[in-house]
């Protein structure tokens, strides 16, 4: 008979899966947070000269 | 030209997605379930593969590393940078899904077996790669100490991938010589879909990590005219 694992099989796919999500969305979040932050910064520079 | 760039990265994320999507549906729909660990054997699949795109991302590191203490080139050094990142995430979660199958095949989610100890001692080294990093101001003082580090922890490398095949373990070995742990050929057909696609993963990840560290530079640029 075999053993009844298979919710250990979805937590290990759970785990994989949503911590390549996280690091993709983290990724992304970073990507915005520095465009919006040389936005600001091209902006200062312009009012300056 | 960065046209062109966007769109073949955009046409590599897209390969990527169906290649993740194809292993997924190959390990769960096509690989019988294995008969003395049932189910969670399915993780073995991807945690393989993880692993191994950890250990592309220190090795493409090292390289980097050599690339920068050869010209001088930040490119290099945002490249070494990206790939350590990446190889952490790739190695951490490697060593969370081996836990949970270990709790199922072991009963424990941890034992200080060579293979978990050696793998253990590699994530610390890298983390502290970006501790390091974040101690050092001056940027190309960071990316010459970064560089040397990087290619020091080259070694816990192959150290992690050979300790079960030189030490005594309870850890599965892979391969070796001939056998192939007993996997049937649709197990085997599998397992390499896996590894074609996390390689993949970490070619469209290693690449958008890149772009993020060029940004990076040119904010940290503009910062200093501020």
């Amino acid at each position: 008979m075999l053993p009844d694992t298979f919710n250990f099989m979805l937590i290990g796919y759970g785990i994989i899966l949503g911590s390549l999500g996280c690091y993709i969305l983290s990724l992304a979040w970073r990507w915005r947070h520095l465009k919006r932050q040389q936005q600001e910064l091209a902006e200062t520079l312009e009012k300056k000269t | 030209m960065l046209d062109r760039h966007n769109r073949l990265l955009a046409a590599l994320d897209l390969l990527t997605t169906l290649l993740m999507a194809g292993a997924a549906g190959v390990v769960f729909f096509f690989t019988p379930v294995e008969a003395t660990m049932g189910a969670v054997q399915k993780v073995f699949y991807f945690h393989v593969a993880a692993n191994w795109a950890g250990m592309l991302g220190f090795i493409v590191a090292a390289v980097c590393a050599g690339g920068y203490l050869r010209t001088g080139s930040s490119a290099w050094d945002i490249a070494e940078s990206a790939a350590v990142e990446i190889g952490l995430v790739f190695t951490a979660i490697g060593i969370v899904s081996g836990s949970i199958w270990a709790y199922s095949a072991w009963g424990t989610f941890w034992t200080w077996d060579p293979r978990l100890t050696t793998a253990a001692i590699m994530v610390l080294l890298y983390a502290a790669y970006f501790l390091l990093r974040q101690g050092i101001e001056n940027p190309e003082r960071r990316a010459r100490f970064a560089a040397v580090y990087a290619i020091i922890g080259i070694i816990s490398v192959p150290a992690t991938f050979l300790s079960i095949r030189m030490f005594r373990t309870i850890h599965p070995v892979l391969v070796a010589g001939e056998e192939t742990l007993g996997l049937t050929p649709a197990m085997q057909a599998a397992f390499f879909f896996s590894l074609a696609a996390f390689s993949f993963l970490f070619a469209s990840l290693f690449w958008h990590r890149i772009r993020l560290g060029r940004l990076a530079e040119a904010v940290e640029i503009q910062q200093s005219q501020v």
